[in-house]
């Protein structure tokens, strides 16, 4: 009988019209999306490499310096570009592509796509997690929302009630149906992502990546099929049905993200630029300049250090005091920027547990949450890689404070210089993200969320409320 | 007759209740928006008056130790604390002043770039650059956007219009009513007119004082030709959106079908089409990263550094020093080399800049052009172009800053090359922007 009523599903969603018109148009979507993003991608990682070697170079042929001038000079990091961006851009195109790394600073990262793109690129960006998140769900309600009544309008119900199906066995049926149905629509967007992934010879962390990907966007669905088909069975009239779930379409994708933005925003405001570096400064004022002797920290160590090796003047030790008291004063600078930069992911912490606590409205800002992190351009990301490079900067300035404490001393002292064949031997800066783990990254708990409102929106289904609606609305039909 | 139907579409809105739940999530959502506008528009000015607070406050201790200076009360030990010293008051610490692009008298009305662009930056003699408020905003929130004004006018005003209007003939064929309808002296479709005008008039009026009502209350004057130019605007945008539903209510679909097209309508116009439309054209004229650009930046100051020499002698032979070369103090001569160098990085850059805008301008252009085909998109475009925070004005805090370098350096650099210290009556000479 199950096997009778789900043969008859499918048949009538492959004859549906509609069905077919509203596919074959997200099919185009999806690939000119695919196409478009690897393009891009393909365009952003040549010009990344490019810069990257670049800078490399200048970094190398900076031509004779003090070491510590090397160091003000700086040098850059571009963040990397993963083909995954093709499927889920994330907040990517909100941050910036190039971290400028120098002596004594942390910098923030520069130059978003986004500022140099049209003014009205926010409207919506055409991606594969543009066509999941807002276009596929409706597909499932344009199939779910009149599935059973339309049985009732239609007085079908009636013929099959009499035929011996119950009720909970067609609510099955139904509920099997539709996601055998989006199973099948959502295989072809699969394959062609697979397909456009192979392109790019990518490792196994990719593929395992693209699988969350692709299983927290069905996860998603899940809970529109269930609801399409719990709506159907409660309400009476079809276009009643449908405005139902285009409200909590509405609700899910647009509203809520907008509204928990605004309240998590205004609840756990961050610093302005001007206070942020006011506070540094002042925090950075009490502390070691590596560069000011007049200092009263700087000039208490300078004491210590020459008490210790028994010696009067800096000159008479045997290594160069500067280069010394330039590492000391990094490390100082870093405690300072690492406590201030903490504050504010502290900040962007507790902004994100808002979304989580009221993801119970929007199941949209979970999947798109999960499908960033699946993706690796989510903020914790974006962090890892700022990591990286600041773990890297604090490494080349100690090498260069380093050569410079060692090799400037006695009569190198005055006008030391470094050359190339010093700055081609310093540690270049190479990042790959970290593989996807579900532990510690916070992972688990969307995934955990994603299932409860999954299963969530399943249970309503079973409530016998619901049959007997359904029996009523048979009957009376 | 028309005034009959008018009536009695009156006297049946005020008996029902969607005319109330219409007006309630108007008011509601509008007030939302217009918090969030406001709030922004704060934490803006916020800003903008601390840095101004911090500005004045150097520059008011820095006149106060000068007349202390000159009272004989404080002795000045090194150049760099002396503060009459040129380079003191223009080019490092807290020296420099803040150009702005201050928040419009329309700014509540909607966010638009200025979560992206940065309002104001610092001049200083060489590293003037854009502060970023927004550096540290949760790149989340920006990635979602904004539940601002413009986003209710824009994305939600249409499905209330929708949603009144789907079904105007539909609903009288299903409930039956219409073979009567048909039966009345009227056309059946001058009552479906008359009930698509009530509703269009209803809702313009709810939503323009919900709209200006929310606006007076936070003080932006919308009694002005940009006040005229939103309401009509707006008026526009709900025209369009009901000539949409009467045309498909002229069809002779169901209520359903009517819907489903209609809202078809609405995510093919605010979704589908932007989204096609920003990818075409980012297609057409892709923007390089800046990655490289960065790079070439870099390249021309190490260009600048190697060419040190030749460009400061070109520069001096051609403004000969008014000071002797033995007065001139160690530090003049690093700063003097250091500001010809920035001069020249400064005039290359902006070529490389340019040459750089290129695909950013064609696609602007592009786009500019193709907006047309979805009124969302122009509805939005002017809305942000009223509130003052579109892209075009917050870019071009970089033109105003560039124009104010001129003037800063203008004013200090001949000081400083002639060793002219200023007194406390030059410091009211001190540009503003």
């Amino acid at each position: 009988m199950m096997q009778l009523l789900l043969k008859n599903e499918l048949r009538l969603y492959l004859r549906d019209g509609v069905l077919k018109a509203v596919f074959i148009t997200m099919g185009i979507l999806f690939i000119v999306s695919v196409v478009t993003g690897y393009h891009n991608f393909e365009m952003q990682q040549s010009q990344h490499a490019e810069a990257t070697e670049l800078s490399r170079l200048q970094w190398e042929q900076q031509g004779d310096k003090n070491p510590h001038s090397a160091a003000h000079y700086g040098t850059y990091a571009f963040r990397p570009v993963s083909v995954l961006t093709v499927f889920e851009p994330g907040i990517q195109p909100f941050t910036g592509v190039s971290l400028f790394l120098e002596a004594h600073t942390q910098n923030t990262a520069r130059y978003s796509e986004l500022e140099d793109r049209n003014p009205l690129a926010r409207f919506g960006e055409l991606s594969p997690t543009f066509i999941f998140l807002y276009l596929f769900p409706l597909l499932i309600i344009i199939l779910g929302c009149r599935n059973l009544t339309s049985e009732r309008e239609n007085g079908t119900f009636r013929m099959m009630l009499a035929q011996g199906v119950s009720a909970g066995r067609l609510l099955r049926a139904k509920t099997a149906g539709l996601w055998l149905v989006t199973a099948l629509l959502y295989l072809p967007f699969i394959v062609i992502g697979l397909i456009a992934l192979l392109f790019t010879s990518p490792g196994s962390d990719t593929f395992f990546r693209f699988a969350v990907f692709t299983l927290s966007w069905f996860l998603y669905f899940g809970v529109f099929i269930h609801l399409s088909i719990f709506i159907s069975a409660r309400l009476r009239s079809s276009s009643v049905a449908f405005l139902s779930l285009l409200g909590f379409w509405m609700l899910s994708t647009l509203l809520m993200p907008r509204l928990i933005s605004n309240i998590s925003a205004e609840w756990h405001p961050v610093p302005n630029a001007a206070e942020f570096s006011i506070a540094i400064r002042e925090d950075l004022e009490r502390g070691i300049d590596g560069h000011n002797p007049y200092n009263v920290h700087t000039a208490a160590i300078r004491d210590s250090v020459l008490a210790a090796h028994g010696v009067e003047s800096p000159d008479e030790l045997p290594f160069n005091l500067g280069g010394y008291m330039l590492q000391i004063g990094e490390e100082y600078e870093k405690m300072v920027y690492d406590y201030h930069l903490a504050r504010i992911a502290g900040l962007h912490d507790k902004q994100i547990g808002v979304y989580l606590a009221t993801s119970v409205f929007s199941p949209s800002t979970l999947a798109r949450q999960l499908s960033m992190k699946a993706a690796g351009t989510d903020l914790q990301a974006d962090r890892d890689f700022y990591h990286a490079a600041e773990a890297y900067r604090l490494e080349l300035v100690r090498e260069l404070n380093e050569h410079l404490k060692v090799h400037a001393v006695g009569d190198q002292n005055f006008g030391f210089t470094a050359g190339y064949d010093f700055y081609k031997t310093n540690p270049t800066f190479q990042y790959d993200s970290p593989p996807l783990h579900f532990s510690g990254s916070g992972m688990a708990s969307l995934l955990a969320l994603q299932l409860i409102w999954l299963i969530g929106s399943f249970l309503p289904i079973n409530l016998s409320s619901v049959y007997r609606n359904m029996q009523q609305g048979g009957t009376a039909s | 007759m028309i005034r009959h139907i008018l009536y009695y579409e009156l006297k049946k809105s005020l008996a029902d209740r969607w005319l109330w739940i219409v007006s309630i999530i108007l008011i509601a959502t509008t007030a939302t928006g217009l918090y969030e506008g406001h709030r922004l528009t704060e934490a803006r000015l916020n800003s903008l008056e601390f840095v101004r607070t911090q500005e004045a406050n150097f520059y008011a201790s820095q006149l106060e130790r000068l007349k202390q200076k000159e009272a004989g009360e404080i002795e000045i030990e090194n150049w760099w604390q002396d503060p009459a010293n040129p380079l003191v008051l223009s080019a490092f610490g807290a020296a420099g002043k803040h150009v702005v692009i201050e928040p419009g008298p329309f700014s509540v009305l909607a966010a638009g770039q200025s979560d992206i662009f940065p309002f104001y930056g610092k001049v200083r003699l060489t590293a003037s650059q854009p502060l970023r408020d927004n550096a540290f905003e949760n790149p989340i929130h920006k990635l979602n956007g904004k539940f601002d004004l413009a986003f209710v006018l824009v994305w939600l005003l249409p499905l209330i219009v929708i949603a009144l209007g789907y079904n105007l003939r539909s609903s009288e064929r299903e409930s039956g009513t219409l073979s009567l309808l048909q039966s009345m002296p009227v056309p059946v479709n001058t009552v479906l007119r008359a009930k698509i005008i009530y509703r269009y008039a209803l809702i313009s009026i709810i939503t323009l004082s919900c709209l200006f009502g929310g606006l007076l209350l936070f003080g932006v004057p919308v009694f002005s030709l940009s006040g005229l130019g939103l309401a009509a605007t707006v008026l526009l945008y709900l025209g369009f959106w009901f000539l949409l539903c009467y045309l498909i209510n002229l069809t002779e679909t169901s209520s359903a079908v009517n819907a489903v097209l209609l809202f078809g309508a609405w995510i093919t116009l605010l979704l589908i089409v932007p989204s096609l439309l920003n990818t075409i054209a980012n297609a057409l004229h892709p923007v390089p990263s800046r990655a490289v650009w960065v790079t070439e930046r870099r390249a021309i100051g190490q260009e600048a550094t190697q060419k040190q020499d030749e460009l400061v002698e070109t520069y001096f032979a051609n403004h000969p020093q008014e000071v002797p070369e033995e007065d001139i103090p160690d530090y003049l001569e690093i700063w003097n080399a250091r500001l010809i160098r920035a001069d020249y990085v400064r005039e290359r850059q902006q070529q490389a800049q340019l040459a750089f805008e290129q695909p950013v301008q064609a696609q602007k252009a592009l786009v500019n052009r193709l907006k047309y085909l979805s009124p969302p998109m122009l509805f939005q475009s002017y809305l942000e172009k009223l509130s003052g925070n579109n892209a075009d004005r917050l870019r071009n805090l970089d033109h105003k800053m560039m124009a104010f370098q001129n003037e800063w350096n203008d004013f200090f650099v001949t000081r400083l090359q002639r060793l002219e210290y200023l007194t406390p009556e030059d410091f009211d000479q001190i540009p503003s922007p």
